[in-house]
């Protein structure tokens, strides 16, 4: 009967779609799946322990950098822009917030790096970025930062970048839900 | 399988249209469904190119000289949605409308109210949507692919309307592609197999399918937009955790299908045309629908390339690459096939001809800057220059837009049961042909020398091209009125036409007096 | 194509673009390595399309000429051949191949990773390009320079309208220059056709580009990603100069930078200074929105003639010029403009076109509201 095979046929269709609408939704996460396999867009994993070697017949160089966004009444800069070390080894060091406003502001680092397919080789044992920061109104900070190289960052690779974009989260705080 | 539908249909039968205004606004028939499509397309086809000739106007020279830049913008995000969701793809669902039910010998779409609830929609749809124009802060301007953050953290107050508006064009495509889908699975006249059934019918089909797999993506990413807009998420934002890029992944994965949606019904009309003027059977019909089905596979995993430039790994441009170029064989398939179908035919040159034939040699144009582009490193200089707004418009103004011209030319006898002024019809067409390449071949070169798009003013070496471009344009849109003028005269003084107007013309709609009567195929034809 | 042909080629047609250039109809050839790979593939391309072309049109043309109705030509009635329909399939996938190994050699070469000579942070704004170089402590703003006035057709334009600059990137030549692209707001794309460059800046993440440029000479380009209101209008200019000339201009900008931090702090400014200093600035940063004579786009951008901010408390005022008013088109200058150029503007903007506020803004005023000693 046409009826009931309609009724069938137009279920599956109507669910169908319905799935694509929510498969659109699981794009996100999987997305980020994605990321972490191919090093897609530099998106950097939180910091995971591992015990490696070092490597010492070579030499990586890792700049830090940083850079603000629109509205942002704070600084972040590296204390040390350059460092020069084997992969394996344990790095050490810290970048400086400052917060400019004369309220308390909370602040997020968003982390980056390049070249992309250099992501899952640089860890970092120890991250301001981990969290959101909060920094009183004039305050100037130092904010620890710890990360090594991995030993299996493949031989063409020679200079890594890792990119902070800092951003004040604190008006989304108080009003993001009244919007 | 047809008893109940013939039991419906036969009750049906015997009322005629309902008179007045309540016909239009109440009618579950396919048939005023489908004109009211076409005539709501046509609609937008014009207002649309309005704003194209408007966007040309400013372009004829560099310098401001009509708009400021942020209406610009305006006019180019607006040009594109109109263009896409309200005039291609309405025209197609009216073409739909129309000719699956005469084509397969059904009696009418499987779903009749749903029909007349996926087009009343569109109205509100495209009213809301034009209605941000004279809103505070102007409609949106962030291009049709509206990438975010410009269309949210920086997006105009009437990025609301316009998610709600994309929310309702999305519904009305996804009910339209789920009646079609169920009327040609389940209302074909005893006897057509699906390997029978038109080519039209068949590229509908898949196309159908491919509206259900990505409309509600496109539903999904628009309200991922809103929640970032006003819910505080940060699915695209940095800020709060999110990515821009993921944004366009999203979109795009919509995106390029969507570019199918916009041609594979096109490939279905040129292939029903070509093989009534040529006098022959369209030549590889097997074939033809397997590439279809291919270039539909296809369209799911090739959308990156649309994104070459922000910075995938290299394995990623490598693999949209290849993918890419592959999509160039089914298509390549179905070029050879109608050049096939042509070859050793009895050819006469009515003006669905003229149009099909422009679109063979056009589209196929667009299909070489598409192969072009497809070459990542080349796609470093091409991406966002004039170069990849020639090739769009190569396979969607020649392409999409001529189909459902020579479209209309060809089944319009059919529908009306007057011809249209063939003379009119190849002026129209000969001028539509030249203001076409006046106006998109000169962009190929301006891409090339460098020249950005969406920009609304332009570095003087740009010049010169810029204004062939202009006049171009002008030529097309204008020349355009006298399709609505021809149609016109058609509805209302045409001289009366047979059955089969066409001699070569083979098929279930054929057989149907001219004009197809209000119910048509009550009892079931057989096909053999 | 020898590379040094190919160079000079370009450079002929950039020396004067609106005569050689106006119908230009190809893809510059570039003075990179890569920029002339790309060429060849480009120029490969579009030769098999020709060919393609020839064959396809050909049969097509024939057919349409002599299979005519008109000219009693009988239908045929074959309408398959499994072979010639494998055939149709098999050779466009061999020359999908043949295309496939050279477009791959290129993208691998263009993704080199090796060591940089010195590499530069490039920043999209809207609408402007900041230039950040790594090692060197150098870090400007660039902006289009075209008057108003010509984009408005008030004025004649010139040889290089819409692709001009106030500070171009300045790199050296034969060196390799790491790019990293990322933005303060929305994404932006930054090209220059003729090194082949063009990657996207996307806010909160960063990319990775590279060129080496052997021929000093400008080269110009454009943002290529629709960023808003003034897409249009933020050209990208590289200038290469020769090892040694670059030296010279790394330390003349260095020098300049410690002048005009000392500037602010050393002299006293007067107001008809700050007011003459202030016109050029808000000429260059502010008219094109605000209009020249600060009577703005109604309904779009506010006028500053006898506005409610620029008429209030100084402080006020300070604030939405340093750090702009977020979800408008109003940028924050704190980083684009020196303490001297914030100064100069806010006092020119308080008094110019009636404001007569009398106010006198002072670099130290600034200083202090921003937070830098």
């Amino acid at each position: 009967m046409a009826g009931a095979q309609n009724r069938r046929l137009i279920t599956g269709l109507v669910a169908g779609s319905v799935a694509m609408f929510g498969f659109g939704f699981a794009l996100v996460p999987l997305y980020d799946v994605f990321c972490r396999i191919t090093g897609l867009n530099g998106k950097v994993e939180q910091g995971r322990e591992r015990v490696e070697f070092i490597d010492a017949g070579r030499t990586v160089k890792v700049q830090l950098i940083s850079s603000g966004s629109p509205g942002l009444r704070a600084s972040l800069r590296p204390e040390v822009p350059t460092f020069q070390l084997h992969p394996g080894q344990l790095q050490e060091t810290a970048f400086v917030v400052h917060n400019r406003s004369e309220e308390d502001r909370v602040i997020r680092a968003v982390p980056s790096v390049a070249p992309a397919e250099a992501v899952e080789f640089l860890n970092k044992i120890q991250c301001f970025c981990f969290e959101e920061q909060a920094v009183a109104a004039g305050e100037e900070r130092r904010m620890p930062l710890a990360f090594t190289v991995s030993p299996r960052l493949p031989e063409h690779l020679h200079t890594l970048t890792l990119s902070y974009t800092l951003y004040d989260i604190t008006p989304s705080k108080e009003t993001g839900a009244a919007l | 399988m047809t008893t109940a539908t013939t039991a419906e249909g036969s009750q049906a039968a015997h009322h005629g249209p309902a008179p007045g205004l309540s016909r239009w606004l109440f009618t579950t028939n396919h048939k005023d469904i489908g004109t009211l499509y076409l005539v709501f397309s046509l609609s937008l086809f014009m207002v649309g190119g309005v704003m194209a000739l408007l966007i040309r106007a400013e372009l004829f020279q560099p310098g401001l000289q009509l708009v400021q830049p942020e209406f610009f913008n305006q006019m180019t995000t607006m040009h594109g949605l109109i263009m896409v969701f309200g005039a291609v793809m309405p025209a197609f669902v009216g073409l739909a409308n129309w000719q699956v039910p005469l084509m397969i010998g059904a009696p009418d779409m499987a779903l009749p109210r749903l029909n007349n609830w996926s087009f009343w929609i569109l109205p509100f749809a495209f009213a809301l949507m034009i209605s941000t124009l004279f809103m505070e802060g102007g409609a949106p301007n962030f291009g049709w692919t509206f990438y975010a953050p410009l269309s949210t953290t920086y997006a105009p107050p009437s990025v609301t309307y316009f998610i709600f508006a994309v929310h309702m064009m999305g519904i009305s495509s996804i009910m339209g592609a789920i009646n079609i889908i169920a009327t040609i699975l389940n209302m074909r006249a005893p006897g057509m197999t699906l390997m029978k059934m038109p080519l039209f019918v068949w590229n509908w089909l898949i196309t159908a399918f491919l509206l259900i797999a990505v409309m509600p993506v496109l539903a999904g990413v628009v309200t991922m937009m809103l929640l970032d807009v006003h819910f505080g998420t940060s699915f695209f934002n940095a800020a709060g955790g999110g990515d821009p890029v993921l944004f366009q992944h999203i979109f795009w994965f919509f995106g390029h299908p969507e570019v199918y949606i916009m041609i594979l019904p096109a490939f279905g009309i040129i292939s029903q045309i070509i093989p009534t003027f040529a006098r022959k059977r369209v030549f590889g019909y097997a074939s033809m629908v397997y590439a279809t089905a291919a270039i539909a596979v296809l369209s799911f995993i090739v959308w990156a390339h649309h994104m070459f430039t922000v910075g995938l790994p290299l394995v990623g441009e490598l693999f949209f690459m290849f993918t890419t170029m592959l999509i160039a064989v089914p298509t390549g398939v179905k070029i050879f096939n109608w050049v096939a179908t042509l070859f050793r035919g009895s050819m006469t040159f009515e003006t669905p001809m003229l149009f099909a034939l422009a679109f063979v040699v056009l589209f196929t144009i667009g299909g070489f800057s598409g192969l072009m582009l497809a070459i990542a490193p080349a796609d470093f200089q091409y991406h966002d220059t004039y170069f990849v707004v020639a090739h769009f418009h190569y396979v969607l103004v020649p392409g999409a837009i001529f189909s459902i011209i020579a479209a209309t030319y060809y089944w319009l006898p059919k529908w009306t049961g007057r011809m249209y002024n063939e003379t009119m019809g190849k002026v129209h067409f000969w001028l539509s042909f030249i203001g076409v390449n006046l106006t998109f071949f000169p962009m190929h070169f301006i891409g090339l020398a460098g020249m950005p798009r969406r920009i609304p003013d332009y570095a003087l070496q740009f010049a010169d091209f810029n204004m062939v471009a202009s006049l171009g344009a002008f030529l097309f849109g204008f020349s355009q009125l006298l399709l609505i003028y021809n149609i016109v005269r058609c509805v209302r003084d045409g001289r009366g036409a047979p059955a089969r107007p066409w001699d070569g013309a083979e098929g279930l709609e054929w057989e149907l007096p001219s004009p197809a009567p209000y119910h048509t195929h009550q009892t079931p034809p057989r096909v053999d | 194509m020898k590379p040094v042909h190919g160079g000079l080629l370009f450079l002929a047609a950039g020396a004067s673009p609106p005569l050689l250039a106006a119908w230009e109809v190809n893809l510059p050839i570039g003075v990179t390595a890569i920029s002339r790979s790309v060429h060849d593939l480009h120029m490969l391309i579009f030769w098999v399309c020709v060919a393609i072309g020839v064959v396809l049109f050909g049969i097509m043309g024939w057919a349409l000429v002599r299979h005519r109705k008109s000219k009693g030509f009988k239908p045929h009635k074959f309408h398959e051949h499994p072979g010639l329909e494998v055939l149709w399939t098999l050779i466009p996938a061999a020359i999908l191949v043949f295309m496939a190994i050279p477009s791959a050699a290129t993208l691998i070469e263009m993704y080199d990773r090796d060591e940089g000579d010195l590499t530069v942070r490039i920043t999209g704004y809207q609408w402007k390009w900041r230039y950040t170089y790594l090692d060197e402590e150098i870090d400007f703003f660039s902006n289009l320079s075209t008057p108003q006035n010509q984009i408005n057709n008030l004025t004649e334009k010139g040889d290089n309208y819409l692709l001009e600059v106030d500070r171009p990137l300045v790199i050296p030549a034969g060196k390799k220059v790491r790019f990293l692209l990322t933005a303060n707001d929305v994404i932006h794309s930054w090209w220059v056709p003729a090194l082949a460059v063009k990657k996207d800046a996307i806010p909160g993440f960063i990319n990775e580009a590279w060129t080496r440029v052997d021929e000093p000479g400008i080269y110009r380009g454009q943002c290529t990603e629709l960023c808003g209101r003034l897409h249009g209008f933020m050209p990208v200019v590289v200038e290469v100069k020769p090892e040694a000339e670059y030296q010279q201009w790394v330390a003349a900008t260095r020098a300049e930078a410690e002048a005009a931090k000392s500037a602010a702090q050393a002299k006293d400014w007067t107001l008809a200074e700050l007011m003459a200093r202030g016109e050029t600035v808000y000429q260059q940063s502010c008219s094109a929105c605000h209009q020249a004579g600060g009577e703005g786009v109604p309904n779009v951008f506010p006028a500053l003639k006898g506005s409610a901010v620029v008429t209030g408390p100084i402080a006020e005022h300070i604030e939405v010029v340093a750090f702009g008013k977020t979800n408008t088109a109003m940028q924050a200058f704190a980083d684009q403009l020196g303490a001297v150029d914030l100064a100069a503007v806010i006092t020119y903007e308080r008094n110019a076109w009636g404001n007569d506020s009398g106010d006198r803004v002072t670099p130290a005023q600034i200083n202090q509201a921003l937070g830098k000693e």
